[in-house]
């Protein structure tokens, strides 16, 4: 800016690029990527997500804060002893997954590393699409975002171990965590709230274990960081965001966090006593009676939405479940009762 | 004072032209066109700003939000 004081860096009192609320104070480019990177590094290190020898696959949605991570991993391959990989998913989103794909693709090739995509069609038979038709003619009793987002972690898992990974690294970010965190209180669920750590355990068949590398730092934060980076993604909603109540819940954050700096961290600190009090990340996981993939239940939420939405595969579903109808949970078989209903 | 003349470039591709008293705070440029702040990054003339960064002169901002789907 012209003729005005500048804000300066912290750290060398340069120009500064972004004010970072817990350290009351300005840091310029070069000492932001320092900062970021180190972050990164060091939540790697210190909660043993990655170990040399492992084969990293990167959950990629062709977004900022998925690039940006399998930039990272690729940068820091030899310095970690692994092997990185990047797995996507394409939903069969006219006018919005062919996009971010397409940003996905030009990443991978600068970068170098090979990126393995499951499609909707190919692994459920239906694209997103037109699964929205049948939620739509039933009366949205379930949102497209808590389909989809069944869905795509069900077939990341399996496309990720198709090709041999021994950990599944997401985006996620601290907005992400502080969301799901406040949507979890807000449904009373308190099994969720247990579940979404830093890492899920290992050791689980069938599952590959999930890591969240950027668990401590903000979207805001992972935004800049892509942006200084020439890391670009085309600006796209994806149109279904509307129907989530996550939409509702990221604002009302984002407003609180706008006026105290220190609210999203206060939210993620309270989050890891909570699961402290209730025992985090501890679950059984056995087989889905009907695909044979990891699931908590006897039926996995995978089948149960897929036999909601396509008639054929409810046929399936219902011939496995009879005979056991009577060692199914009271909650399983309401939810059964209710996704196979005409 | 006098005024400047700042063009917003807003993530879902709009633009608006905003008139403002020299020196004015990007943030309050950004809070007046009901974004909030820490959906934001905003770059003023191609450099990326924190948002208390004041502007003296004619600009550009463009405007790049955390909301990138997923």
């Amino acid at each position: 800016m012209s003729g005005g004081k500048e804000l300066r860096c912290l750290v060398c009192g340069g120009r500064a690029l972004i004010y970072q609320p817990y350290l009351g104070g300005y840091l310029c480019k070069e000492h932001f990527v320092e900062w970021f990177e180190k972050t990164v590094w060091e939540t790697i290190r210190r909660f043993r997500l990655i170990e040399e020898g492992d084969r990293v696959a990167v959950a990629v949605s062709g977004g900022k804060d998925s690039l940006a991570l399998l930039s990272l991993l690729s940068r820091w391959r030899e310095r970690l002893g692994v092997e990185v990989f990047g797995v996507a998913v394409d939903e069969g989103i006219k006018g919005y997954r062919e996009y971010k794909l397409e940003a996905l693709r030009r990443l991978a090739e600068e970068l170098g590393v090979e990126v393995y995509v499951g499609g909707f069609r190919e692994y459920l038979g239906f694209t997103l699409d037109e699964a929205v038709e049948v939620l739509a003619e039933r009366g949205m009793e379930f949102t497209p975002c808590s389909v989809c987002g069944v869905f795509r972690r069900y077939i990341m898992n399996r496309v990720a171990r198709e090709h041999g990974a021994t950990k599944l690294a997401t985006g996620h970010n601290l907005d992400d965590e502080v969301q799901v965190y406040v949507m979890n209180i807000l449904k009373a669920h308190l099994e969720g709230i247990a579940r979404e750590g830093i890492a899920t355990l290992s050791g689980e068949e069938g599952l590959v274990p999930r890591i969240k590398p950027f668990y401590f730092v903000r979207e805001k934060e992972t935004l800049t960081y892509a942006l200084v980076k020439g890391i670009r993604t085309p600006f796209v909603e994806c149109p279904y965001v509307v129907y989530a109540l996550r939409h509702e819940v990221r604002h009302w954050i984002n407003e609180k966090a706008s006026r105290e700096g220190e609210f999203k961290y206060n939210l993620l600190a309270s989050k890891e006593a909570l699961r402290g009090l209730i025992g985090g990340g501890g679950r059984t996981t056995r087989r889905c009676l009907v695909c044979g993939e990891p699931s908590s239940k006897l039926v996995c939420k995978t089948c149960l939405f897929r036999a909601y939405l396509d008639r054929e595969y409810a046929g399936r579903v219902a011939e496995k479940v009879a005979p056991l109808w009577d060692r199914l949970d009271r909650e399983t078989r309401s939810i059964l009762k209710r996704m196979l209903k005409e | 004072m006098g005024k400047v003349r700042v063009t917003v470039n807003l993530p879902r591709g709009g633009v608006r032209v905003v008139e403002a008293e020299r020196g004015v705070r990007v943030a309050e440029i950004l809070r007046g066109l009901g974004l909030v702040l820490e959906e934001v990054v905003a770059a003023v003339d191609g450099e990326i700003v924190p948002e208390d960064e004041r502007i003296y002169r004619d600009s550009r901002i463009d405007v790049y939000s955390v909301v990138s789907g997923g």
